[in-house]
């Protein structure tokens, strides 16, 4: 059942930040998402929005900005993976299936143990974008500008890695630079992303749209495109359905996007078929 | 005089504690072929990344002044997540924008390789031997002296593999390039090789093939099963 209409929603100021920062974020999240499947990085990408949720639990016990203890943590997770990646000793998919699991259980854990943020844990696991407030607007407008900063300055550079890694770095791309500042980027769109769908779907922001892409996108300028695109048309139309309905809002907008993948995908099929 | 263009001496290189190439020298002429041959796990890759700079190595490794280097790998798998057209990838190399330009330039490296009908295809939906043609052009895109392959005939068909040597012979007669190949085929090297490295995991001989690549080595390398018979065209094989 509608228990709002189209008027008095948009018509509400934290409404007016939640779009405004959700529509940044799946900018942000979908120009990422795109190297990260690209890369074959949709699993890493779990492991470190999963590690974020340890990063608050921790920030909050420190008595710090939950954001600080997300990225921190996040990158730490990730480095930890690509070091263990390179000892060899356990395949990759082992290492973040480990990772990912530990670090989500000792999250739960230690914010259900705190007193008075028990309360907090479905915010810190699935979002609550209606609770954004104004450093989170001024937060994921900074991390826009960065990501645009860091694709204009390195896209190439990226796109290069993505298609070799050895032949970037015969060409003079210093790979492991450009993987630590793609690591930042990407552990602080995390913790941004948090507030909008959570720890647990925080990684679909950015995969999904990108998924998307690569079945309507006849080349990677296309797939960038269309993934934006698609990326801010299922957070408007989620953030709406959820207000609409009184529907959990980060859900509501993964949901939207995995439809607008699987619209994508039969499309796809149907097109390979002809 | 014919310059040199590189020289590694005595290079030795450990992975995870174990010496896995031990004390390799060789010395290359520019405009020459360089085949390095082995058994599997012989450290020919391992080599070859060593003297690109993308593994860490004992000994010394000397380029020529401004030697500019392009390298094909033995496997670069596009997956079909990964829309990028091969004008796109060549864009990669340009200095011209990702995005903005007037329209697209004239790309004589893909002319050359017989592959500029490739241009607005997906890299993903390539065969074997277009995205080698691709690949190779790629590396030679910018003028590159030096071409290193690792097993340019590897995945595909042996039409596609000869038309592959085929086009490395005419580059290396008409544009005086220098090429490193890896390759298992005796009958290639024997073909277009005018230096042969024999590894296995140290060095086992190195010089003209004809010279060195003698039953004895041959057997040193692979075992005392692989014997060397010639062909009417007195191509050899092992």
């Amino acid at each position: 059942m509608i228990t709002m209409n189209m008027l008095e929603i948009i018509s509400l100021p934290f409404f007016q930040r939640a779009i405004i920062v959700g529509v940044i974020m799946a900018i942000t999240a979908a120009l990422l998402g795109v190297f990260v499947v690209v890369r074959r990085m949709s699993f890493f990408t779990d492991a470190v929005s999963h590690a974020s949720l340890t990063g608050v639990a921790l920030a909050l016990l420190a008595g710090i900005h939950p954001f600080v203890g997300a990225v921190v943590v996040s990158i730490f997770v990730g480095l930890l993976v690509s070091r263990l990646q390179k000892q060899g000793k356990q395949e990759v998919d082992t290492i973040i299936g480990v990772l990912f699991s530990t670090t989500l259980a000792l999250g739960v854990m230690i914010i259900s143990m705190m007193k008075g943020y028990r309360g907090n844990l479905f915010q810190y696991l699935f979002g609550d974008i209606i609770a954004v407030n104004s450093t989170d607007v001024i937060l994921s407008f900074v991390l826009l500008f960065a990501v645009v900063f860091v694709l204009l300055g390195a896209f190439k550079a990226l796109t290069k890695v993505a298609v070799h890694e050895d032949m970037a770095r015969v060409h003079g791309v210093s790979v492991d630079v450009l993987d630590a500042v793609f690591l930042v980027l990407l552990a602080s769109v995390v913790a941004v992303g948090l507030k909008v769908v959570g720890a647990i779907l925080m990684s679909a922001l950015m995969i999904l749209p990108a998924a998307t892409a690569q079945y309507l996108a006849s080349s990677f300028r296309g797939m960038i495109v269309i993934s934006v695109v698609v990326a801010v048309l299922a957070m408007i139309l989620g953030l709406f359905v959820s207000a609409a309905f009184s529907l959990p809002t980060g859900p509501t907008i993964v949901l939207v996007s995995a439809g607008l993948f699987v619209l994508a995908s039969v499309r796809g099929i149907l097109g390979a078929r002809q | 005089m014919c310059e040199v263009i590189l020289t590694a001496d005595n290079v030795t290189v450990s992975r995870s504690g174990k010496e896995v190439v031990q004390g390799v020298s060789v010395s290359l002429e520019r405009g020459h072929v360089l085949a390095i041959v082995g058994p599997n796990g012989a450290g020919k890759t391992t080599f070859m990344k060593a003297i690109l700079g993308l593994l860490p190595y004992r000994g010394v490794v000397t380029w020529a002044k401004d030697v500019r280097v392009g390298y094909v790998p033995q496997k670069v798998s596009i997956p079909s997540s990964f829309p990028l057209t091969v004008e796109e990838f060549f864009l990669l190399k340009n200095k011209e924008s990702f995005w903005f330009r007037a329209k697209t330039p004239k790309n004589t490296w893909l002319a050359r390789v017989g592959a500029e009908q490739l241009l607005h295809k997906k890299m993903s939906e390539l065969s074997g031997g277009e995205l080698q043609r691709v690949l190779i052009a790629y590396a030679l895109h910018g003028d590159a002296d030096v071409l290193c392959l690792d097993e340019p005939s590897a995945g595909i068909d042996i039409g596609g593999g000869q038309t592959v040597y085929g086009l490395l012979s005419e580059l290396r007669a008409s544009e005086n390039k220098t090429i490193i190949l890896i390759s298992h085929d005796l009958d290639v090297v024997f073909k277009y090789a005018d230096q042969v490295l024999c590894i296995d995991q140290h060095q086992i001989c190195s010089g003209r093939p004809a010279s060195v690549l003698t039953a004895e080595t041959i057997e040193r390398m692979y075992g005392s099963h692989a014997t060397l018979y010639s062909h009417h065209d007195h191509h050899e094989h092992a």
